[in-house]
């Protein structure tokens, strides 16, 4: 237990540090700033701009100054200023570049309620979803139900989920006016965003369930279970499902990654202000920091979730030790 | 040959023995994996269907289609009309970007072959007035090409990797591994979209031959998928590796070089195909994806990507233009569903450890 802690510890500071140093350095070494975009400012508000946020130092001061902890602004290391610590490492993402009086930290702490509560509401539908109908198709194997409901499958993992977003739209906002087409206000203007967002995953979900409950429903302890004459849903629900199901939840870390990739494309189509529309914005407009601190968050989110994952694994499955994650 | 040379075989003869062995001949894996995905009829149609669709969007130039650039601009979009309804007599001109070699001969040949015949606007045009059809059509042949191309750099380094891990083994094995374990844990689609859109600024100031945009597209693509693929084939030649015809090979004196072309590749080549078939609507999706977000793709080319999002962005409540919508949803979720199922058909049909067992 304490291995598998220290070990994920030290793998999300690993994936963290990759992120920042391989981000910050594409970001400065492509040249262009956020500042030479549109229209040319006047060479002294460029410098005083750059000054502001320290774009006129040599890239490793400005690296170590982002990554921190130490602050090294403007009196050396630890002059008469009021904040020793700063940077990543101090948990401060440091001011956008974009949003002036915003620092990335204010955005995030808006934004991401909202695509926290987008995310976990599509996951949620999509698992509960997902499985019921896997083990339906399990259960009812080789049948039209189950032949629908694979081909259902089979079309959500086509269907990108911008595709699923207008289809949902044009029918339940536009044709049959029962939601509204975009906004953040109420939850009614969740529910189409949080369909279209889980749809992949509650089609990947339920193939993974219908693959794993079919392959356990083969094993030796679930035809003692029928031979005992327990029903039929007593074998699926409580026998097969514990080793059915396994598969399904090592993907719940790939779906978690996947819900917020969407969500980039899906809060766009919404007009929903989360922080994955920030993140197009910020990356597009060269507001490095603001598309530095979501990569860094979103890296954090994914990589605790999968370490999550894997210890529910060994939870459900007691022949995986945890010392071999 | 003589006949007191002959063992003792039960009374049977040992000529018809051999007549018989020799009938049994070992099948290649291609040809029973084709025998298989014949049997499979999704798996069959989708094959056939992405044959015609691929020869199609390849010739697109071809094709008696107008220009999906050329713009007609009007107060009210053209919706779809019946072919037999058409009575739109329109010319075609030669209006495109800048297409390459091959392309300009393919469409100066098509001007050749129809003259200035073209379709009427089957299904329908869009807000400038382009045709739908046309559109389509030379979105599938960008995105299908895009699709191949990243799938082929994404096949090559995952075989490469996979392989060489594989058989260097140790130190080597565990640290290039660890490598692709640490880079699966990265936030890809994050760093590809910061990539794409630092990449895209510079090309204003530095011009557009130092960085083109579509190598940048390509290989920061097909840098992110080969990752599957090195697992699968590294885990392939492991098991290859210590197999007993491989074992065989190496007691009879066989040369490595010849061990590796004549028992490896074979082996690892279907694993390979069918996680090229199953990379392919991946790479589709992400640059669908990437298009959408306005960082793949530029108009005025197209690709399914753009044509999906233009589709998106065109229901409104003010006017419904459905078939903006419609129609290029329907092509591009047939073909990425087409390569699913196919995907899915191959990996039955190659698996070589699965002997013709019953389904």
């Amino acid at each position: 237990m304490k291995r598998f802690v220290l070990r994920r510890a030290l793998g999300l500071v690993l994936t963290v540090w990759i992120v920042v140093t391989t981000a910050f350095l594409m970001m400065r070494v492509v040249p262009g700033g956020p500042f030479s975009a549109e229209r040319r400012l006047p060479a002294a508000v460029l410098a005083n701009v750059e000054a502001r946020y320290h774009l006129d130092w040599p890239i490793w001061r400005q690296y170590l100054q982002y990554l921190g902890p130490l602050n090294l602004d403007s009196h050396g290391l630890l002059g008469d200023r009021e904040r020793p610590f700063g940077g990543v490492l101090a948990g401060d993402l440091g001011p956008s570049f974009r949003y002036r009086d915003y620092t990335v930290n204010q955005i995030l702490g808006e934004s991401l309620p909202l695509s926290l509560a987008l995310g976990s509401l599509a996951l949620a539908w999509a698992v509960t979803v997902g499985t019921t109908l896997g083990i339906l198709a399990a259960a009812r194997r080789g049948t039209k139900l189950d032949l629908s409901l694979r081909l259902v499958a089979a079309l959500g993992i086509a269907l990108p989920s911008f595709v699923i977003a207008g289809l949902l739209v044009l029918v339940f906002s536009l044709a049959l006016g029962w939601s509204p087409v975009a906004g953040s206000s109420t939850f009614a203007h969740f529910v189409l965003p949080s369909l279209a967002l889980g749809a992949p995953v509650a089609a990947y979900v339920a193939r993974l369930v219908r693959t794993g409950l079919i392959e356990s429903l083969s094993q030796d302890y679930v035809r003692t279970a029928v031979a005992k004459g327990l029903p039929y849903s007593t074998v699926i629900l409580r026998h097969a499902a514990r080793g059915g199901l396994l598969p399904a939840v090592s993907y719940l870390g790939p779906a978690a990654a996947g819900v917020l990739t969407g969500s980039l494309v899906i809060e766009r189509i919404f007009a929903i202000p989360g922080t994955g529309s920030h993140f197009v914005a910020s990356a597009l407009s060269r507001d490095y920091t603001l598309a530095l601190g979501v990569t860094i968050v979103y890296s954090v989110l994914i990589y605790s979730l999968n370490a999550l994952v894997d210890f529910a694994y060994t939870r459900l499955d007691p022949r995986i030790a945890l010392e071999e994650l | 040959m003589a006949a007191e040379a002959r063992w003792d075989l039960g009374g049977r003869d040992v000529d018809a023995l051999y007549a018989e062995a020799q009938r049994f001949r070992g099948e290649p894996i291609s040809t029973r994996a084709w025998r298989k995905l014949r049997k499979n009829r999704a798996a069959w149609f989708s094959w056939l269907f992405l044959c015609v669709i691929g020869l199609g969007s390849l010739f697109a130039p071809l094709l008696p289609i107008p220009s999906p650039k050329t713009m007609r601009p009007s107060e009210r979009p053209q919706p779809p009309v019946w072919p037999w309804l058409d009575k739109t007599k329109q010319q075609f001109e030669v209006d495109y970007w800048d297409l390459g070699v091959v392309d300009g001969a393919l469409v100066e040949l098509r001007t050749k072959l129809f003259g200035k015949y073209q379709t009427g606007p089957w299904l329908g045009a869009d807000s400038q007035g382009r045709d739908l059809l046309a559109r389509i059509g030379w979105g599938s042949r960008k995105s299908i090409l895009t699709a191949l191309a990243a799938a082929s750099i994404s096949l090559t380094i995952g075989v490469v990797w996979g392989a060489w891990a594989a058989l260097k083994g140790g130190r080597t094995d565990r640290w290039m591994m660890r490598f692709v374990d640490v880079l699966y844990s990265l936030p890809f689609v994050f760093l590809v979209i910061t990539a794409l859109a630092l990449f895209d600024a510079p090309r204003a100031s530095l011009g557009e031959e130092l960085i083109d945009r579509e190598v940048v597209f390509f290989v920061v693509l097909g840098a992110v998928f080969w990752l599957t693929m090195a697992r699968v084939v590294r885990g392939q030649v492991l098991a290859l590796k210590s197999s007993e015809f491989v074992l065989a090979a190496r007691a009879m004196g066989a040369p490595t070089a010849w061990i590796l072309r004549r028992h490896v590749l074979p082996n690892v080549l279907p694993v390979a195909v069918v996680y090229l078939t199953l990379t392919l609507p991946s790479v589709m999706l992400a640059e669908a994806f990437l298009s959408f977000l306005g960082l793949g793709v530029q108009a005025p080319e197209v690709s399914f990507g753009l044509l999906v999002a233009d589709g998106v962005e065109a229901i409104n409540a003010l006017q419904v233009r459905w078939w903006l919508f419609a129609y290029p949803a329907v092509a591009m979720a047939s073909v990425l569903l087409a390569l699913f199922v196919l995907g899915d058909g191959l990996r039955d049909a190659l698996d070589v450890r699965d002997k013709e067992r019953p389904a």
